[in-house]
């Protein structure tokens, strides 16, 4: 009898989430933002070991850049880009809060790039970012960034 | 204008095709119809009830008409398809997908092969139950009979050639259930069949081979015979 | 008659219009409108783009005979301007490979010679790849590409290290899978108390939740039937013999076992146990929870065990601490006075079934339990799961499922079937291993990526081959006896948890190694896997650091550097001011976290590694998250020099 009750319950809760990624798919066929329904949480395949879960839809760039944010950035500028990683606060001045929307939409993507590849001392800022030009190819830099501006837009708008 | 009209027609060209001439004389005139084979496809003498429309529904002249229908869009799907296992059902996905009219073709040709088995048979039933299998008309029972087996085996090796799983297990059944025929003979019908002992790339070929030449070739003469008679037995 | 003629006019009539409607159909094609709808929509935008040509666009690729006419609609697969527009005119993300040279089919299924939207995503009969799931997509890449990581498709490659973590190649044949190492249940009669085997088996979980061993939902009485069978099981494999636990641990007073106990907890604490194991679920995550572990094991067994690992349980990867016995006394007291379940529950009580033995090796054979583990008198595993080398290309009438009323489709096949293994048929055997969304849907990705499906040899990338790399002689023995390579990696062999040692004795000096070995400290302190105290006596740290010395070391890396003032300031101004090295590095209580501190780091590294090290890091350590700052070789030297400097 439980296991029968167990198994109705489950179903719920698949059904439920059938529906929901379906509303997200269809979402993603007629909006005009580039909301897609990966969602994708566990990103230690690599013993990064440092992922914790964000549940928003991620485009394959984003996904790829969650990878390379978690690895690389999110030591000084946090899980969610707030400036808060554990390695901030021997830092002055602090890492960019980069979930500060008014200030990402101040940047184009090109110069978001070039920060990235040429760190802070390329753009006359703290040379405490380093530049990871170096360690990061072309496109790599381009999901990172796909990724980073993620946080600046308010999770509401990605239901 | 005329002058040139009159060598046309003395031309040997012109007077090997029309041996006679204009018709001028009223003896002419007559033959020219008597002798016209379009108008003389039914027998000169026929009985009053089978000209009657409900008596025969005009059965046999429907299936010859399908079976031009499929003759004409047979050769246009052989424009498009390769009996080879690798390309055979993209060719039908081609079909299908890209080329003009090709699903309609393909429907074409799948519909009028579904009804010509169809009408076959009614006719078969037709004609036995006018009871139009008897003397004189015994022989050409017989040939029907072979004509509507010639039908049902275009039929099936046509069921091969699009080389889906449909089809793939369609002729596995069939040639396996040959193969149950006593005494050695099922198997060798069966290897003779497929060209092996499995429906394979030398199946594809042969099936395509009977459907597109050997079976139609076997149908047009039976059928010109099945006519022939026909109007020579003073049938409608 | 005229009636005749009439019906004759009107069916000529209709026969036209049939004719007529299929080169109408052909005109007004469903993708002829999409691309005048493209035509249109990039006439507004800023950017100029190319028009497109009416007609039906294809992809031929060439290498693996495939025709794809998804171009015919996905026109902006290529312009960037087209981020955002509506579907099917999006761009395709930026990805590893091109799309003009794989075409689409290889990657997203579905049916690449169909030219509607429909036939296109392959949802209809009689085809049976249909579009994949975005969710899954990952699996795609697993079909050429059989590494077990593949940096590109995390989801894939997380998958892959569960399949291997969980040990799913014990019961199903999965190609290029090994079995995974598991602790023998030769002599677990002698080790662990029957409740907790009741318990354990009942519900892995509920001694240690990240606990391996799925939970095979067992009855009370199965439970109780498998646990008297296996403790049955009391001696061990090689013949190895239990020694009488030391009279002190038996009896003593209160005060000797307080110093005992002090004595063990100090130990514990120097030779980091939580390197590898948690207590209580934080620690490392290499070997099992050792939070509860007293009331698992008897006393007896835990000081056997510690004196040797090896002895009783071949290739454990677990160093053998050369304790003397009063501190391995004080370990075993400090743990069986410390990590004991206080409420561990009580099993369900039972009567021994007088034919427990043959009924429990019925259980064990059809729960395949030799799947995973060795088991003295059942010599192969017999009741395997199905072979899921292919399990990417099951057709979805091969399925049977149930009851359950998920969405037909192998994904949602796969991914209901790892979360709850027995939802399609209860008559399923396969444990629950309780994994959640994320792990799920990584091993479904795992698994969907093997098909049969005919790729060229040359397209696919096979997984490296193993390292084979064994040390022999008295080093070989020091480094099985010690389990280097449960964390180590030497010459492609061993973990990642600590650092790869292949070049150690180039990049440290022989006298810091010579000195860590005695007094091991974390270069990182934030670490939780640190180096133990392994108590090594001044000739086995001899052995092992000649070695290194001989073998992890390369001609290349020694280089010269010129020390002056005027390189040192360069080198110090760069450090600090150009390339802001402190952000990660500490010097003198100043600086970051994540990189190893600075101090003293002249008397630690060869100043020729350094050198190499600042040009290109990740040559070395493939992994190291270092950035690569292009250093030019007048500022690698100047860093270099003022690193020297720091002794």
């Amino acid at each position: 009898m439980r296991s029968i009750k167990m198994k109705r319950d489950l179903l719920i809760v698949f059904y439920i989430s059938m529906i929901l990624f379906n509303c997200s798919r269809e979402n993603g066929l007629s909006q005009t933002s580039s909301a897609s329904s990966d969602s994708v949480k566990s990103l230690d395949a690599l013993d990064v070991g440092l992922a914790t879960t964000i549940s928003i839809h991620f485009t394959y760039e984003q996904r790829q850049g969650k990878y390379i944010y978690t690895k690389y950035c999110s030591v000084c500028h946090g899980m969610e880009g707030k400036g808060d990683g554990f390695n901030a606060f021997s830092l002055d001045p602090k890492p960019r809060d980069l979930s500060n929307e008014q200030y990402m939409k101040s940047f184009t993507d090109d110069r978001l790039v070039e920060t990235v590849r040429e760190g802070g001392r390329g753009v006359n800022r703290s040379p405490l970012m380093p530049s990871w030009g170096g360690r990061l190819t072309k496109d790599e830099l381009l999901y990172v960034i796909a990724y980073v501006k993620k946080f600046a837009v308010s999770t509401d708008t990605h239901k | 204008m005329k002058k040139i009209f009159d060598r046309l027609v003395r031309s040997q060209v012109w007077r090997s095709i029309f041996r006679h001439g204009l018709p001028e004389s009223n003896r002419t005139r007559a033959e020219a119809i008597f002798f016209n084979f379009f108008f003389h496809l039914h027998p000169t003498k026929v009985r009053k009830r089978s000209i009657k429309f409900t008596y025969t529904w005009g059965l046999g002249g429907i299936s010859f008409g399908l079976f031009i229908v499929l003759v004409i869009t047979g050769a246009l799907l052989m424009l498009y398809y390769r009996p080879s296992v690798p390309q055979a059902y993209g060719d039908m996905k081609d079909l299908q997908f890209v080329v003009s009219s090709g699903q309609f073709l393909r429907n074409m040709h799948r519909w009028a092969a579904h009804a010509m088995v169809a009408i076959v048979f009614l006719h078969m039933l037709r004609v036995f139950y006018t009871g139009s299998y008897r003397p004189p008309k015994e022989f050409n029972w017989v040939i029907g009979v072979i004509l509507f087996v010639t039908t049902i085996l275009l039929s099936y090796t046509g069921y091969l050639l699009p080389w889906d799983q449909l089809s793939f297990w369609g002729i596995s059944v069939g040639t396996n259930m040959i193969r149950a025929m006593p005494f050695g003979i099922g198997e060798m019908i069966s290897f003779l069949l497929l060209g092996g002992n499995i429906v394979g790339e030398n199946a594809l070929v042969r099936f395509y081979v009977l459907h597109c030449f050997i079976i139609p070739v076997a149908a047009i003469l039976l059928m010109a015979i099945h006519f022939w008679r026909i109007r020579k037995d003073g049938g409608v | 008659m005229n009636k005749l003629r009439i019906y004759f006019a009107i069916s000529s009539v209709v026969f036209l219009f049939v004719l007529a409607i299929s080169p109408l159909k052909d005109f007004f094609s469903e993708w002829r409108g999409y691309q005048l709808a493209y035509n249109e929509i990039i006439k507004e935008l800023p950017q100029r783009i190319q028009p497109v040509d009416i007609g039906i666009k294809q992809l031929w690729v060439r290498k693996l005979d495939v025709v794809d006419r998804c171009t015919t609609c996905h026109l902006g697969l290529k312009e960037k301007a087209l981020v955002n527009a509506k579907e099917p005119f999006r761009s395709h993300p930026h990805i590893y490979h091109d799309f003009e040279e794989f075409g689409c089919t290889i990657c997203h299924n579905g049916q690449g010679s169909a030219t509607s939207y429909k036939e296109s995503k392959g949802k209809v009969k009689y085809w049976d790849k249909p579009i994949f799931p975005r969710e899954y997509m990952e699996a795609s890449c697993g079909k050429c590409h059989k590494e077990q990581v593949v940096i590109q498709a995390p989801i894939l490659s997380l998958g892959r290290k569960l399949i291997n973590e969980y040990n799913c190649a014990g019961c199903h044949k999965l190609e290029g899978r090994q079995r995974q190492w598991v602790p023998s249940l030769n002599g677990i009669g002698s080790k662990v108390n029957r409740s907790w085997l009741v318990n354990w088996l009942k519900n892995p979980k509920a001694y240690f939740a990240t606990a391996k061993m799925p939970n095979f939902q067992l009855s009370d009485d199965e439970a109780n039937t498998i646990a008297d069978f296996l403790m049955t099981f009391k001696s061990f494999s090689n013949n190895a013999i239990l020694e009488p636990l030391p009279s002190l641990l038996i009896q003593s007073s209160e005060s000797q076992t307080a110093t005992l106990v002090e004595i063990g907890s100090t130990r514990l604490r120097e030779s980091r146990c939580i390197s590898c194991h948690p207590f209580n679920g934080k620690g490392g995550y290499v070997a099992t929870d050792l939070g509860k572990v007293a009331s698992k094991v008897n006393l007896r067994w835990l000081y056997n065990y510690i004196k040797n690992p090896k002895h009783f349980q071949p290739n454990v990867e677990m160093p053998r601490y050369r304790f003397n016995n009063n501190d391995l006394t004080g370990v075993v007291a400090y743990m069986n006075s410390e990590y004991v379940d206080f409420d561990m529950a009580e099993p369900p009580s039972h009567t021994p079934d007088p034919l427990y033995y043959e009924k429990g090796l019925v259980l064990v054979k059809k729960y395949n339990c030799r799947g995973c583990h060795e088991i003295e008198n059942i010599k192969n595993s017999e009741e395997l799961g199905p072979d899921l080398s292919f399990i990417g290309s099951k057709k979805l009438y091969e399925i049977d499922f149930g009851l359950s009323g998920i969405s037909q489709s192998l994904s949602s096949y796969i991914f209901t079937k790892l979360k709850s293994p027995r939802t399609f048929s209860s008559k399923m055997k396969m444990p629950n291993y309780e994994l959640s969304d994320e792990q799920a849907q990584a091993i479904a990705v795992a698994l969907l990526g093997n098909t049969s499906e005919q790729i060229p040899e040359e397209l696919k990338i096979k997984p490296k081959p193993a390292s084979t790399f064994t040390p022999q002689g008295k080093f070989g023995k020091l480094v099985n006896d010690l389990a280097c390579f449960g964390c180590h990696t030497m010459f492609g062999r061993g973990r990642l948890v600590a650092t790869d040692l292949t070049l150690e004795a180039s990049m440290a000096k022989q006298e810091w190694i010579d000195h860590y070995f005695k007094v091991p400290y974390s270069l990182r302190p934030i670490l939780t896997e640190r180096m133990p105290n392994l108590f090594l006596s001044d000739d086995e740290i001899k052995t092992l650091v000649d070695y290194m010395e001989k073998v992890f070391i390369a001609d290349s890396l020694t280089n010269d550097i010129l020390i002056n003032e005027a390189t040192v300031a360069k080198g110090k101004l760069l450090y600090s001011e150009k390339y802001g090295c402190g952000s990660c590095h500490q010097i003198n209580g100043k600086g970051g976290f994540v990189g190893p501190t600075l101090d003293k780091v002249a008397s630690r590294l060869q100043p020729g590694w350094i050198l190499h090290w600042l040009k290109n890091p990740q040559a070395y350590k493939p992994e190291s998250i270092e950035p690569n700052n292009n250093f030019t070789d007048h500022e690698a030297e100047a860093i270099t020099a003022y690193l020297m400097t720091l002794h």
